[in-house]
Order: C-alpha cells, then structure tokens, then sequence
C-alpha cells in the first residue's frame, strides 16, 4: 500500500514536470494569427489540466502518507529489473525488441518472424523441443501468414 | 430518408445486395475471426479488429465496414466461450460472464451456460439493431443541431465518460485521457497549417497513426504480459442446447429487454464501449433479481443482464459514428480510421445522402447473429481444445508477429511498427501504473480532429467568446447530463454509503 502510494507520488511528479513542458512548448508555438487561431491554445490548454490532475495524484498520495525518496528511486529500479517476479515481462519486451529494431529492418519481415518465432517456441514452450517440433511449427505459421497476406489479398509485405 | 416505407424498402435492398457468395463470404469470415480473436485469452476484440483491418485497404469501404462490423460481433460474442469454460474472459467484456458461467461450467453445466451466452447473445443483437434504427431518424435530426460548441461538449463527454468509469482511480483515467489529447496534437494543425511537436521529424509532422497505436497499446501489451503463462484447467463438455436456452431466455426475457436498452444507450455514449455496460447490465440483473444470493454462484440472470447488455452495445456504437463520426467505442474507432483513409468522414449529412450505409450495416448484423449461432454451437468445443492444447507463450509469440505484420501493413512503414511497439511500452508501463488505457486511445481518437478544431472554430464563430459554449440549448443539455454522471459518480454513493466497486477478476 505504501510503496503504491510512493509510486504514484514519484508518477504525478512526472506528470506534473511534462504538463508544465506541455504549457511551455504550446504557449510559445509562434502565431500566425490572433491568440484563438494558435496552434498552441488546445495544447496549452490541456498542458493546464495535466498539471492540475498531476497535482490532485500528488496531493492525494501525500495526504495518504506517501513520500518521495530520492534514494529509493534508482534501488527499485534496479530491484525491477532483478526481480524473478518481473523477468518474464523483461523477457518479453527485450525478445520482441530485437525482432522489431533489429531482425524485420536486416533481414525482412517473414524471414525474422520465422527465427523469432521459432526462438520463442524453443525457449518457452518446452513440448516442442521434443522433435524440434518448434521448427516447423514456426515456418508452418509464417508459410500461412505469407499465402493470407501477400498471396490472397495481395499486400506487399516483404 | 427514415420513413417507414424508406427503411423497410433499404432493408429489403440490404439484404439483397449482401446475399451474394461475396458478402455472405465476407460476413463469414469476419464473424469466425471475431469470434476466435474473441475467444483467445489475450487477444481482444479491439485487436482482433484491428488486425483483420490490414487487409481491408485495397477493398471497397463499404464492405470494409460490413467486414469489421461482423468481426466486432463476432469477438464480442467470442470472450464468453473461454469465460466460460476455462474462467478466462476472452474479452474484458466478458468478465461477469466468467464470473457465472464457470461455476455452472464446474457444477457440471457448461453446455447450459455456453447455450445461454450464444442464445441472450443474439437476441441482445437483435435489439440492439431494432432500437439502431428506430432512434436513427432522431440521431440525424439531433447532429443536424450540433454546432461546433454542442461537438466539443460531446467530445468532451466521450473522454470524460472514458476516464470516469474505467478501471482504477479516476485522476489516473483523467491523466490518461489527457495524455492522448496531447498526442494527438501531435502533427502539423489542421487549421493554422503549423508543425506541433514534430521536432523536425517527417514521421512525427503527419501525426501518430491511430492503428498502429492500438495494436500496441492492445496487442503488443498482452504480448509482453503473455509471457506469464497461466495454468489452465477444462471440463469436460456436451453439446449445446438451443432450444433448453431460448426457454430459459424467454423466463426472463423482461430483464434481456431492459438491459439490451442500458447497452445500446451505453453503445451511443462515445468511447465508453462493451467493457462497461456487461458491468452495467450484471449489475441491473443482480439489484432486480429475486435470487440475488444465486450471483457468484452460477446465476443464470446474471449471464442474461451482462450478456444481453453487451451485444446490445455492439449496434449501439454505430450511432454516434454515423450520424456524428464520433466513434461509440474502440472497434468503431478502428473503423472511423479506416473511412479516414478511404477519404471518408461520416458526419451529419453522411446518412442523409448514404443512407444504404446504415441498412447494409444492420443487414450485416443481422446475419452475423445467426452466424455467430452456428459457431458458437458448433465450434465451441473445438476452441475450448485449442486454448487448452496452445500455451500461452507460444500464442504470445504468435501474436506478436500478428501485431508487426497489422502495424506494418497500414503503410508499409517499418517506423509503425517501432511505434506500435513503444506505444506497447508505453501500455504495460500503464498497466503496472494502474492507470487505465482506454481514455488514452479515445483521447487520442477525439483530440486533435475533433476537440481541437471544434473548440477553435467555436471560437472564431463567436468572436473569441466563450459564453456560447454554456448559453446554446443542447450545449447546455449536454453540461447537464455530465453533471448528472458526476453527481451518481460521486455525490449519491456517498449518501448511498457506497465506495467504487473494484471489478477486478480473480482467476482461480
């Protein structure tokens, strides 16, 4: 309860320091015209109300008894990124990743769907080791997309 | 254009023009995917939509629409088959279905649950497609009032209604909202003509794209979360009884009346969506029910009011959108993208010079009814024995390669799917914030386009004067009923002694 409360402290700081960037960046947008032809009034506008939610989440967490610890913040990073209980989801964003940024831009689209899925098969699915069932289960599953996608409806997906 | 006469004589035009191999194909084809996206835990509605949406570029918009609209029911539908058998909604929407349906199914009785979700499903449909049409002709003559003081309220209305009555605190859903109001600025302004917050970049000067942001936000997300591989259990199953569940149906029927008319009013309220009102209609189901101590324990009146309510949501969300092009819920959101994209804008005059539009989409329905009845009938045992054969982790790879393929396919630009991706970043990262995603993407939806430029030509309209925006007729309806919904939010529960209830699921 406390460290959700010390989180959302930390948050509304966060939120509150993009609102004020918001306001700043919006209201100094150049214009045009006069002030409610701006580009930057709706904007600014709702750079006004983030910092005013932003300050109510602050509020609400302080008066519940949260506190900022300056301290704490880069430690329960930290402990985040150690915790068994938060590596699948590491797990899960890094693999993804380097499909995305990496494999679909070098080796194209099907080629790096068939190695990331075929990867995540062997690596989490442990009944398709046997066999090397994860082989041709990911290339079956690339084969299909290839012919829905490319064949049937005629997308230039490479 | 909404005589009797008219509309009888659209419907029968409808129904012709759809009753081709081609339409009936289409339609078969949105509602098996619907329902199988549906029914995937981890796979939603919203993204099953969106992904079956890649491939609808190169087609007529029309059918486009007719396509997703069916795909829309199908999955709405499709969450109650593995709420049911495996306690595992398909769908958020599905989760008062979960909560009954499977201790019928562990008392034995999941044929007569599964029987009762497919029959108050259809007939929750059917209402909702009858009260579609015979409230049109009051939409239309309602948007021909709205000015652009009367479309900003409504907007407003959207994202406030998002963020008050979604999961978790309401600041976190109103920071939520805001945010994606501020993204959707994002871009070169649509009346000044200048670059926002586009620092240089070619890609951020066009805008952030709305599908590739909600395939992250909806599918990337469930991808990183999917790693977590949940331990299923099923039970055996018979065969479905129609005929066992229309007569429970018809026992109480009165309460399907009724919340098939909280969903579809639930549906025309933008942005709010099938999520909510299958709470709203268990709730009704449970404060009118003479058994209320049968709630939690495998209450047939409790699957009739969330089922019932969330179909009836799904023709709902088409009314606002039509009459509008104000989206009624995400799905419709996807939809109103893809019109975008074909250079169409539904608004006050669409219907009234496409009236087709309206018929051939409720034809669609129709027919995706009985459609999902078949499926669901005959097919729910064949999907219960997929979720349980598939792990969850290989499904998340899969759906992963789903996302990078429906983000890329839009443009085919790799730079949508990096931001499909950081938007799923951005979605877990929300998650574990407790803060809830869906007034994002409305927010999002409603900013820029309609918020942005309704409020600024509101503005020059009345010379910078911001009074009409609180003395015009329906712009001050609209005041009153949010004030109405911040009053039962907040005012009553309080001297109600009531706290928000916490519509967590916990899985057993």
């Amino acid at each position: 309860m406390m460290e959700s409360l010390n989180r959302d402290l930390r948050v509304g700081c966060v939120v509150l320091a993009f609102g004020l960037y918001v306001c700043w960046a919006s209201f100094t947008m150049p214009m045009r015209g006069e002030f409610i032809e701006s580009p930057g009034i709706f904007p600014g506008l709702m750079g006004i109300l983030l910092v005013l939610f932003a300050a109510m989440m602050i509020v609400k967490a302080v008066r519940k008894g949260g506190r900022f610890h300056v301290a704490r913040v880069v430690g329960s990073t930290i402990s985040i990124m150690k915790s068994q209980e938060h590596r699948p989801v590491i797990m899960g964003i890094i693999l993804p990743a380097i499909y995305i940024f990496v494999g679909i831009p070098l080796i194209g689209f099907y080629i790096s769907s068939a190695l990331f899925m075929a990867i995540m098969f062997y690596v989490f699915v442990e009944k398709w080791r046997k066999w090397l069932l994860f082989l041709p289960i990911a290339l079956g599953i690339t084969g299909i997309l290839y012919l829905t996608f490319n064949t049937l409806f005629q997308l230039q997906i490479w | 254009m909404m005589d009797w006469l008219s509309m009888l004589t659209g419907l029968g035009k409808a129904f012709v023009d759809l009753s081709t191999p081609y339409g009936y194909w289409l339609i078969t084809i949105g509602c098996a995917v619907g329902i199988l996206g549906g029914a995937l835990p981890g796979v939603s509605t919203t993204m099953t939509v969106a992904l079956l949406a890649v491939i609808t570029y190169t087609m007529d918009p029309l059918w486009s629409i007719i396509l997703l609209s069916a795909c829309q029911l199908g999955g709405t539908y499709g969450g109650s088959i593995s709420a049911t058998v495996l306690n595992i909604p398909g769908t958020p929407a599905s989760a008062p279905t979960a909560i009954e349906g499977y201790q019928l199914t562990k008392k034995g009785e999941a044929e007569v649950a599964l029987g009762i979700n497919v029959f108050t499903s259809f007939m929750g449909n059917n209402l909702g497609l009858i009260m579609l049409l015979l409230t049109m002709p009051l939409f239309v003559k309602l948007s021909m009032m709205f000015g652009p003081w009367e479309m900003f309220w409504f907007g407003i209305f959207g994202v406030f209604i998002a963020a008050n009555l979604s999961e978790g605190d309401t600041v976190k859903g109103l920071i939520a909202a805001t945010i994606g109001l501020i993204i959707s600025c994002i871009g070169i302004d649509p009346i000044d003509g200048s670059p926002r917050f586009a620092y240089g970049s070619t890609y951020l000067m066009a805008g952030i794209p709305l599908i590739p942001v909600m395939i992250g936000l909806y599918g990337f997300t469930e991808v990183f979360e999917g790693l977590t591989d949940v331990k299923v259990s099923s039970f055996p199953l018979k065969k479905t009884s129609l005929i066992g569940a229309a007569r429970l149906w018809w026992k109480y029927r009165w309460l399907s009346f009724r919340t098939s008319i909280l969903g579809y009013i639930i549906g025309v309220a933008p942005g709010i969506g099938a999520n909510v009102s299958c709470w709203v209609g268990y709730d009704h189901a449970k404060s009118t029910s003479k058994e209320p101590e049968k709630f939690g324990r495998g209450s047939i009146e409790g699957l009739i009011g969330s089922e019932t309510c969330n179909m009836a949501n799904v023709p709902g969300a088409y009314a606002p959108v039509l009459s509008l092009g104000v989206p009624g819920d995400a799905p419709t959101a996807i939809m109103l993208g893809i019109l975008m994209l074909h250079g169409i804008r539904p608004g006050p005059m669409f219907l009234i010079t496409n009236p087709q539009w309206l018929y051939q989409i409720v034809m669609a329905l129709f027919i995706a009814g009985f459609l999902f009845v078949i499926i669901g009938t005959y097919a729910g045992k064949g999907l219960v024995r997929l979720f349980v054969s598939t792990p969850r982790t290989a499904m998340s790879a899969i759906v992963a390669v789903l996302c990078a393929l429906g983000a890329y396919a839009a443009n085919t630009n790799i730079q949508d799917v990096f931001t499909a991706f950081v938007f799923g970043v951005i979605g877990i990262i929300m998650n574990r914030l407790g803060m809830p995603v869906s007034p994002l993407v409305l927010g999002l939806i409603l900013g820029s386009d309609l918020l942005d430029v309704e409020f600024r030509k509101a503005l020059l309209a009345g010379k910078g004067s911001i009074t009409p925006f609180f003395t015009r007729g329906v712009s001050m309806a609209l005041i009153a009923f949010i004030a109405v919904i911040l009053f039962f939010q907040y005012a009553y529960p309080k001297i109600r002694g009531q706290h928000k209830k916490d519509r967590t699921v916990i899985l057993e």
